[in-house]
This record gives structure tokens, C-alpha cells and sequence, in this order.
């Protein structure tokens, strides 16, 4: 809702504040200046052209004589449709345009001072203007006066503030509604009913020109067939009225609220909506067929012709206007383009009307279509000054559009509830807000807001909520914030509430999120964050777009919004793909987040590619390979926490290239799966190197990160170390080798490594030869003998099981 | 010459050599100081030169003070020869060690600036004893909206700008949902914290994006009121900016806080002067907060009569934007291995 401070200092007169102090006070008061819109200076005059001639020599240019009413002048311009008794906007020689200081020119002969201008060259918006107006020259109603400055004349030399209306605040979607949080805010000498005059509108009206024609027998009637929807619609005919652009009085006030004007009709009704709040709708009599207006449910779903030019579907549950054939408007909406207002309109219906909010919001919503009269019944209009509103768009439409009122006003009403009563303790204020305030104080704010009360015993004050704050007043603290609001929320001020303390462990997910973030970021890790959303083609990476499970999303504002991510490797390779491309082609990165497929499971996912390390003097980098990948994932957080698992071979998952995959397993269920992510995928990320991914679900992981950790007691004795070489048949998995260790030597096994792997030169092809150490422990001094039966029976048990050869 | 000049003499020479190998500091300047002292025409040899003038019994020990002096003079040299050598190219020196080669490079692992400043409200928040909760990303319209008095026709669960996933299951738009669910839980008082990810159906610029972090307070108790919530907030916001700040209200609306308040922070960058950073206001905006609506207690089974509560619903990503003056949502998210290197 934008403010003009020129239009204010119109109405406000000497009480007016300087427009600095404006901006502080409007967010005082809960008005958020959204934008403060600057002023416009600059000496463009008003002129009426007097003579259009051809200028000699140039097909395309016109030459203007023009006045500003004490002298003439002669410009040249190029605008075909520069007509005689237009009034124009011209700047002077000398005055700066668009960057340019405007000189004489001559065409040939034909001498030019200064220019016409468009809109473009008076900086104005385009949205406030009219189609024709877009085209060419800014043409001003013809009742202008000439002479006067533009800016100065049309209030664009002094700032607006757009405001943020609060959506509880219907009120404050109009003039009057916001003159009265000024006036208190200012605490203004103004009255309502200074406030609420017709003549801020337009200056010149008097009723007693207006003239009355008899009831036109043609019409038959107004009916409300949804009355719940519709508890009130109200209508007068107006005959004779002659279309035309409005008037400058109304023009000005136009670009006060950033209107578009349309017609002197349509512009009043705009003009009265937010002067008073009140939408209305204007149509074209004769266009209705049948003479009749009814207010009505769709009998069927319809296809709906707006006056923007698109099409809406509207069905059963829409609340629509219709003559008797078809629908003419959607209720508080929009009205239909075969009943608008046009140039050879000359007698029409203005509707005047209460809808439900909710029904205006749920149709509103549904088509996407929001309006200016939509958002005002959706919050909710002032049922109680809806008879005066019809009376004041009326009387104004004949007075400037020369039309007359066929006999009555038309009303269908019914009874609105009242706002109900709220008794207020002062006491309660301070409860909530932890300040204080006196009776008197609180009479003073709730006075000034126009909000009626009478005292009661002791600190009770019973209020009783005015007809246009019913959608916000409701209940105490509705109160309490309107006192608050005008004492002042700058009283607040910082105390230390007093509460029992209590011990809070902290969270167990809180607590397992800070070990593993530790845990990564020790490892060399980035964190990063993504959105949770992947795009049709990246989730058909991974499954038939009808797998059972997919989260979809059903209104996406893009592409890559479809749905949600079903797992989120997706965005951790389209991270390394983005950073590839930065020639950062070394990345270690992981997430903490959900994946949704059958619900939402919070997972641990990482990617690494490339080299472990830059390349220096004293080190090489190693390529990042599936161990490496093995070792981040079995030998960090498993290991640290000693989550007992198990693993197998995964080749089962499209993600994974089948060679190079394990499923983890702990307790019986598959907790994640790792390896390298396989050549289809990363082509479709177009990255060129190998890329080893890791998931890992965190519930089921999530009680051996929380709990304490056991002592186990440190040996005294130190470890006795053996080295064994054998060969062995080439294809026996290291892994069952390690296990027959482990189970021959059992508890005495502290570690075993293969520090040595070869195949080749003078090795049997067939075979391959390990070299393993072996870290004993016995707890206690062992003798020679004992160590040597250990080692005996491991190379006994391994000759028996996998034919080993001990190496000499 | 008598003899005390000539003990003198080795004395003063002594003198000499110390004072002048203070002002060396190469190992040229070095080389000329030995030639000065022990070179063929040096100093010292001078001195032997005068033992013909001493007398015989005095000779002896004439000669050893020269000896003495010349011992000194070698290990001295020598010593300093020591110092220089470090760190040369001098092939013989077995010790030899270039110490501006760079040291073994590590990988180092880096936490988002976004879940750092988590963790920072996590620690302000566990100090002033208040529970923290997380939930679920995927919540249903009655927690999102109803139960926090967003009726069904209130703008903000229109389908511009929250996603719908069914009609009856969204992205959670804010955090309230498991503030709401804390109140059933029924166990009052309460002082909660509720942190995590949430989605506002937003086209994406330098202040928006759709998704982002959200922390949320409530605190529920018997006799709270809005200048505790003061109170509270100005703690944790000194906690974050590492410095005091002034909490300042301005009304606003929200369907859930009854006073409702758009907050703001005094600047912490310019001390209230203007800076870019708060576009010369001096203040900074950061969020809603207010006194809890009696119809969000009442949905939740909560007597409004006997309870009151305070609350505030905050960007976190608009925090980390202040505290690491990052100028752009975005960078946040499009995980730039180059930004992400510098938290």
C-alpha cells in the first residue's frame, strides 16, 4: 500500500508532519517501510499545444507550437500522434533529461527548444500507466492546468513509502484506515469524519447537482442464492454516463496510489477502494443478459474469460456473479471481458458487497489470481460502512461521469455477528508485557485509535471492538499489543526471567552429529549442505520414476524441485562436478542429512575423488582408490566405535560399479553400502575421474555413538611380534586368511597385517605371496615355546584350509 | 714499552676483537676479521712481533697471554663460522637441513559456516539450561500451520509458497512444528530450542533461497513475559556476535505471537554509527519473536490463563551472513570448495 506524502500534506493540511519523520514512525507503529519511493525533481512544465505542422524537409517529424499559458513555444518531435489541445509534459532548453542537457536544435531551418516527453524521459513507472500512455507521450487529462510544474502537480516531487500492511490489519489496506494509525501516531488534531470526506477524493463535488432518474423497469432485480458466501450485495444503476479519461483531479490521486488508470468509471472505483477499503465492480448494464444480477455457485466447472485476457477454470465451489446466462465476474475476484466498462459503455451497475474471506482466499489461491479487491475481502471488509461506500462511488460517478441513479439503491443484507465484547485487566498487560500502565494512559491509546471502552471496577476495562477491527481484536493480547504498540515497544527492555534450572543432557542425535562431523572433518573432509530436491532425470539415475516410495513434490517451482531427494549422492556429484570445473579436482566432501524414499531416514553420505594430497618434495599423492575409500569407512567411525560389522559384496545397486561394492551389515540389516560409483552415473555428471561414495543410515548406528565407552585393561607385557611369508593360490580372498588367523590364534591376536602383497617375476602365476605380521599378546611372559606352538598352529591351520607354501 | 702496556696491550687487543665481532654478521665480514687478527700481517702476529722488546723473564708469560689470546680468537671464529654455516649449501656439513622447504601438507577437514554457527547457538543455548530439539524435515499441515493459529485460507500455506507434497504433508516452512509438538509432549515448564532445515517455496537471490536453517525459542512458564524474551535474546545474541548488543522491538505480525514483534539487533560491526552492513540504520533486523498467542496454548491443550510464553524464529544462514559478512545465500549452498576453505 504506498502513501503519497504529497497526497497526506492534501488531506493533514498544516497538521501534516515533515515526511522525515514518517519513516521512523510507520515502523514504529508495526508499518514496515518496504520502500521509501524518492522524489522527483526536475523543471518539466505542463503545456496545451496550440499548432502541429509538417516541418520541411523530414517526413517523419512534426513541428509543435505550444503554450504554457504565458508564452509559446516551438518543439520538434517525431511522435506522429501529437494532437491540437493535448496537454503535454515539456522540458525546457537547459533542463537535464535522461543524462542529456537539453539545447536548441535545428532541423533544417526548423528550430526546436527543448522536448515532449514519454514516460520513459519522466522516469516514471510504466505499471501506473495506461496502455496508450506506454506508447508515446505522457497526454494529461485536459483539465490540467498549464504552466505548473509536473512533479510539483502530480505529488511525485515529495517521497511515498510503500507500506507492509500486516495481514490482520484489512483496515489499513486503504487511505482512511491508515490516516487514523497517523493521526494517533501523531496524535493529529483531525476528526473521522474530516478523514473520511468524499471531497479527498474529489475536491469539487456537490451533491445537490446530482440528479435522479426513475426506476428502470427493465432491470429485474438483484439475487443472492449463496448467502452464506454472500451476506451482503448491493447495487445501484447508473444510465447515461459518458466514458472517458478521468478528470486531473482524479488523475493525480491515481498516481498517488499507483493506479493504472483504465476509465473515469473504473478509475473512481479504484480511487474509492483505496481511499476506504471497499472493492467495487462496475458493468456494463447492457451487456447483461437477461437484466439480472445473481450471485451464485457454478452449476459446473467453467472456463472463465477475465478482463486480463487469460482464462480461468472455476467449478462448483467458486462464488461467481452471473446475468442470467453465464457468469460476469468471480466474486471479489475478477470480472469477465464481455461486461467490463467500455468507451461505448453508457449505463451500468456498480456492486458494492461483503464476500466470505475464506471463500475469496480459496478461490484466489487455487487460480494463482490476486488482485487488489481480492486481498482486501480476503482479510476481511468493513461490513458496517458498506452502505455509505455504495452511496459515496455513486454520487461520485454521476457527479464526474455524467450519469444519473435509476431510482433506488438495491440491498440484499443479512445480519452480521457483532465483534464480541473483551474485558481487559491492566494487570494482564504487565503480566505479558512485564511493563506498566495507568487507566488513563490506556484510555488516551485506545481513544485515539477510535476503539470504544467503558471503565470498569478497578483495573477492568471492557472494550468493545469497532466493526473494521473485528478480524484482528479478539481476545486480550489483541489489546494489550494495540497498547503496547502506541506506548511504545522501544519500553521493552532486557530482564533475566527467573527459572528452576535442571540438568539437559544433551540430545543423543546431537551428540552423534558432533562425533561424526569430528570424526569427518579429522579425516580431511569438507562439510557441505544441499537442498533436498533432485530432478526427474537424477532420480531415474536410481528408479523407475513409479517406484513405490519416491517422494514427489506437487508444486515445484522448478525442474529440479520434482522431488525429493531419494538419496543424496545426487547433490554431493553435482558438487564435485561444479568444483571439478574450478579445477578443485581433489575432494573429500559429506553431509549429515535426510534421504526420502519410504519416509525420511537421516544418513551419512560422503564422496572422495582424486588425490589424497597435493604433490610435494617429501611425499607423493596417492590416487583415491576403493582401499581408500575401505579405510575412511571401516577404519573411522565403525572402528572408533566399535560397531560391530560385517560386509558383502553389493551388486545389486545401479549406483555402484558392480566390481567395486560392499554392503555394510550390523545387526542383522544392511546400514549403508560403499564403493565406487559406477561409469553410467558419472557420465551423466560428465566427470571424468573416479568418484568412491559411502552411505551409512544413523539410526540404527546411532546407540554405539552415544554410549560411554569401556575400559579394557592395557597389558604390561609388551607385544611380541612375528612375521610370516607364504604363498598361497591366487584367488583366496586376504579377507578369509585374516579370519583363520583370527580364529586359530583367538584372544592372544592383538593385530594382523598384510604389510606385503606380490604377484609375478618368479612367482608361480598361479599364486601370490603374503607376507603377514603378527602382534601377539598373552597377558603375561610367554615363553618360546608358547609363541612358537601359536605360530605353529596358524601355518598348520592355513596349509589345511588354503594350501599355503611358507616362503624360507 | 714497560710491562704493564704490553699485558695491557693483549688485553685491549682482546677488547677489540670482542667488540668487533659484535658487528658481524656475515661470513665475509667474518673472513675479514680473521685476515685483521690472524692473518699473516694480522694483529696478532704484531704482538709476537713485540715479545723482541719484553724482557726475558716476562717473556714466557708474555707469549702465553698472545697464545691465549690467538686460542680465543681461533674459537671464537670458528664458532661463528658455526653460525653462519647453518642453513648454507656447504656439502660437508652432515647436519645439513633446509628449513624453508614447506613441511609434510595434511588434508584438513572443514566444517560449514552454517552448522559451525549451529553449534555456537547450540553451546549459548545448553548454557542458559535449554533443551534442544530437531525433527523431522516432512511434516503434516496441522503442525506446520493449524496448531500455530495459520487457519486454512492464511496466504502463507498457499501453494505459492510452501511445497506440498500432498495435501496434507509439506516441507516445514519453520521449526514451530516440533515447538508445537513439545507442548503436547504436556511436561511444562518448558525451554526449548528447535533447529533444522526448512523450505519456503522461494525463487533463489542473494537473500532467498528454498531451503534454510531455522532456530526457533519457547520458552512456556508461569511467569515469562516480553522483557525476558529481551532478556534472552540479548544473551544469545552477545553470545553469537562475541561482544554486547542492544535487542530492540518493533510490532509486527505473526499469527502465532500475541504481542508480535519484528526483532532487531543494535550493529554490532559500527557500534550504532552506520555502516554497510546495517545500511547505515545502525540496526539490524534479524527476525518475528513475540509473546505466545493464547490460541496456540489452547491448541495444544495449554490453559492460557495459568501459562504464558515467549518465542522467536530466526534464519541461521542470516546469522552466519552477519557474522562472516557474506553478502550472499547462495555461496552457502553451492559448496565452492574455495569458500568452504575459509571457515
Amino acid at each position: 500500500m504506498i502513501v503519497s506524502y504529497g497526497f497526506l500534506q492534501t488531506i493533514l493540511k498544516k497538521e501534516c508532519p515533515p515526511a522525515e519523520d514518517f519513516y521512523k514512525r510507520f515502523g514504529e507503529i508495526g508499518f514496515e517501510v518496504e520502500n521509501y519511493i524518492k522524489p522527483i525533481k526536475n523543471n518539466v512544465i505542463i503545456v496545451e499545444v496550440i499548432e502541429v505542422t509538417e516541418v520541411p524537409e523530414y517526413t517523419k517529424l512534426k513541428k509543435v507550437i505550444l503554450t504554457d499559458g504565458k508564452e509559446t513555444h516551438q518543439v520538434v518531435t517525431n511522435w506522429q500522434g501529437v494532437q491540437v489541445g493535448n496537454k503535454y509534459t515539456w522540458a525546457a532548453p537547459g533542463t537535464q533529461v535522461n543524462d542529456f542537457i537539453l539545447t536548441k536544435k535545428d532541423f533544417k531551418g526548423t528550430y526546436s527548444e527543448g522536448m515532449l516527453l514519454s514516460y520513459k524521459e519522466l522516469q516514471l513507472e510504466p505499471i501506473n500507466l495506461s496502455h496508450q500512455e506506454r506508447e508515446g507521450l505522457l497526454v494529461l487529462p485536459k483539465d490540467t492546468p498549464i504552466g505548473e510544474n509536473f512533479y510539483d502537480l502530480f505529488w511525485l516531487s515529495k517521497p511515498a513509502f510503500d507500506l507492509k500492511i500486516p495481514y490482520n490489519r484489512p483496515d489499513c489496506y486503504s487511505m482512511v484506515g491508515l490516516l487514523r494509525e497517523i493521526v494517533a501516531a501523531f496524535s493529529l488534531n483531525i476528526s473521522p469524519s474530516e478523514r473520511k470526506k468524499i471531497h479527498h477524493i474529489y475536491p469539487g463535488f456537490s451533491e445537490i447537482l446530482l440528479k435522479r432518474n426513475v426506476k428502470n423497469e427493465n432491470f429485474k432485480g438483484i439475487k443472492v442464492s449463496n448467502k452464506t458466501d454472500c451476506p451482503y450485495y448491493a447495487g445501484a444503476l447508473i444510465s447515461g454516463v459518458s466514458i472517458k479519461p478521468s478528470l486531473y483531479e482524479i488523475r493525480r490521486r491515481l498516481f498517488a496510489f499507483r493506479i493504472r488508470p483504465i476509465n473515469n468509471v473504473v478509475d473512481i472505483a479504484n480511487l474509492v477502494m483505496f481511499y476506504y477499503q471497499q472493492p467495487l465492480h462496475t458493468f456494463d448494464f447492457d451487456r447483461l443478459v437477461g437484466k439480472t444480477i445473481e450471485v451464485r455457485n457454478p452449476i459446473s466447472p467453467e472456463v472463465f474469460n477475465a478482463i486480463d485476457g487469460k482464462e480461468y477454470s472455476i467449478n462448483e465451489k467458486d462464488l461467481v456473479i452471473a446475468d442470467e446466462v453465464r457468469p460476469i465476474a468471480i466474486a471479489g475476484i475478477i470480472g469477465s471481458s464481455d461486461s467490463e466498462i467500455v468507451e461505448s459503455s453508457r449505463n451500468i451497475f456498480i456492486e458494492c458487497a461483503y464476500f466470505k474471506p475464506s471463500t475469496i482466499s480459496v478461490t484466489s489461491a487455487r487460480l494463482n489470481l490476486t488482485t487488489d479487491a481480492s486481498s482486501r475481502y480476503a482479510r476481511g471488509v468493513d461490513y458496517k460502512q458498506l452502505d455509505e461506500i455504495l452511496k459515496i462511488s455513486t454520487y461520485l460517478i454521476c457527479a464526474l461521469c455524467g450519469g444519473a441513479i435509476d431510482g433506488e439503491f438495491m440491498f440484499v443484507k443479512n445480519a452480521f455477528v457483532p465483534p464480541q465484547d473483551i474485558d481487559l485487566s491492566l494487570e494482564e498487560y504487565t503480566n505479558i508485557t512485564g511493563l506498566t500502565i495507568s487507566k488513563y494512559q490506556a484510555s488516551n491509546i485506545l481513544n485515539k485509535l477510535e476503539i470504544p471502552f467503558d471503565n470498569c471496577m478497578g483495573d477492568i476495562m471492557r472494550i468493545h471492538p469497532p466493526s473494521f477491527r473485528r478480524m484482528d481484536l479478539k481476545e486480550n493480547v489483541d489489546i494489550i499489543e494495540e497498547l503496547l504498540r502506541f506506548s511504545g515497544y522501544d519500553k521493552i527492555t532486557p530482564t533475566k526471567p527467573v527459572y528452576e534450572i535442571e540438568y539437559k543432557p544433551e540430545k543423543p542425535w546431537i551428540k552423534m552429529n558432533r562425533k561424526i562431523r569430528q570424526q569427518m572433518i579429522a579425516l580431511g573432509f569438507f562439510e557441505v549442505l544441499t537442498d533436498s530436491f533432485a530432478k526427474d532425470e537424477e532420480v531415474k539415475l536410481l528408479y523407475h520414476l513409479d517406484t513405490p516410495g519416491l517422494v514427489q513434490v506437487q508444486n515445484p517451482l522448478r525442474k529440479d524441485q520434482s522431488y525429493l531427494t531419494p538419496n543424496r549422492v545426487l547433490a554431493l556429484l553435482a558438487i564435485a562436478k561444479r568444483n571439478i570445473a574450478m579445477k578443485n579436482s581433489d575432494l573429500r566432501l559429506f553431509e549429515l542429512g535426510s534421504h526420502y524414499l519410504n519416509g525420511e531416514t537421516k544418513h551419512l553420505d560422503w564422496i572422495v575423488t582424486g588425490f589424497n594430497r597435493c604433490q610435494t618434495c617429501h611425499q607423493k599423492p596417492r590416487q583415491m582408490d576403493f582401499y581408500y575409500a575401505k579405510g575412511i569407512k571401516e577404519n573411522s567411525i565403525l572402528s572408533r566405535y566399535k560397531i560391530p560389522f560385517t560386509t558383502k559384496i553389493c551388486t545389486n545397486n545401479v549406483l555402484f560399479d558392480k566390481q567395486q561394492a560392499l554392503d555394510v551389515i550390523a545387526d542383522g540389516k544392511v546400514i549403508g553400502t560403499y564403493g565406487k560409483v559406477s561409469k553410467e552415473i558419472l557420465d551423466y555428471y560428465d566427470i571424468q575421474q573416479p568418484v568412491f561414495y559411502s552411505t551409512m543410515e544413523l539410526n540404527p548406528i546411532m546407540k554405539y555413538l552415544i554410549r560411554h565407552g569401556e575400559y579394557k585393561p592395557v597389558s604390561l607385557n609388551q607385544d611380541i611380534v612375528r612375521d610370516i611369508a607364504f604363498l598361497v593360490d591366487k584367488n583366496v580372498p586376504a579377507g578369509d586368511i585374516t579370519n583363520q588367523i583370527k580364529a586359530t590364534a583367538g584372544i592372544v591376536l592383538k593385530n594382523s597385517i598384510i604389510f606385503d602383497l606380490y604377484q609375478g617375476k618368479n612367482i608361480d602365476e598361479t599364486k601370490k605371496s603374503i607376507a603377514i605380521r603378527l602382534l601377539l599378546n598373552f597377558g603375561q611372559n610367554a615363553t618360546g615355546e608358547q609363541i612358537q606352538k601359536v605360530i605353529d598352529s596358524i601355518v598348520e591351520d592355513l596349509t589345511t584350509k588354503f594350501s599355503i607354501k611358507l616362503r624360507s | 714499552m714497560d710491562d704493564v702496556h704490553k699485558t695491557n696491550a693483549i688485553k685491549e687487543l682482546k677488547k677489540e676483537f670482542e667488540t668487533l665481532t659484535e658487528g658481524i654478521h656475515n661470513k665475509d665480514e667474518l673472513e675479514r676479521l680473521k685476515v685483521k687478527f690472524l692473518g699473516r700481517k694480522g694483529e696478532i702476529r704484531s704482538l709476537f712481533g713485540k715479545m723482541k722488546d719484553v724482557a726475558i723473564e716476562q717473556k714466557k708469560e708474555f707469549g702465553a697471554g698472545i697464545n691465549d689470546l690467538k686460542g680465543f680468537v681461533e674459537r671464537r671464529l670458528q664458532s661463528l663460522l658455526d653460525s653462519f654455516s647453518v642453513g648454507s649449501s656447504e656439502k660437508d656439513n652432515k647436519n645439513y637441513c633446509d628449513l624453508t622447504l614447506p613441511g609434510i601438507n595434511f588434508s584438513i577437514g572443514h566444517q560449514h559456516p552454517v552448522t559451525q554457527v549451529i553449534d555456537d547457538l547450540l553451546e549459548i543455548f545448553r548454557s542458559l539450561n535449554f533443551d534442544v530439539l530437531g525433527g523431522m524435515e516432512i511434516e503434516d499441515t496441522f503442525h506446520n500451520f493449524d496448531a500455530l493459529n495459520i487457519h486454512k485460507w492464511h496466504p502463507s500455506r498457499n501453494a505459492q509458497d510452501t511445497f506440498y507434497l500432498d495435501p496434507e504433508h509439506i516441507l516445514r516452512t519453520q521449526t514451530s512444528a516440533m515447538q508445537i509438538r513439545a507442548m503436547e509432549s504436556g511436561k511444562l515448564p518448558l525451554r526449548i530450542i528447535t533447529m533444522g532445515r526448512c523450505y519456503r517455496r522461494d525463487a533463489s537471490d542473494a537473500t532467498h533461497y528454498p531451503v534454510f536453517h531455522q532456530i526457533e525459542g519457547l520458552v512456556v512458564d508461569k511467569n515469562v513475559n516480553f522483557c525476558d524474551l529481551s532478556g534472552i535474546l540479548t544473551e544469545m545474541m552477545t553470545g553469537v556476535f562475541g561482544k554486547r548488543v542492544e535487542v530492540r522491538f518493533q510490532p509486527s505480525y505473526f499469527p502465532f505471537v500475541e504481542p508480535g514483534a519484528e526483532t532487531f539487533i543494535s550493529c554490532p560491526f559500527c557500534n550504532q554509527k552506520g555502516c554497510s552492513i546495517c545500511q547505515n540504520t545502525g540496526v539490524i533486523e534479524l527476525g518475528g519473536s513475540g509473546m505466545v498467542h493464547p490460541q496456540v496454548l489452547r491448541n495444544v491443550g495449554i490453559d492460557p490463563k495459568v501459562y504464558r510464553g515467549f518465542a522467536f524464529g530466526w534464519g541461521i544462514e542470516r546469522i552466519a551472513m552477519l557474522k562472516y559478512q557474506i553478502n550472499d545465500i547462495r555461496l552457502f549452498y553451492e559448496n565452492n570448495i574455495n569458500f568452504l576453505e575459509q571457515f
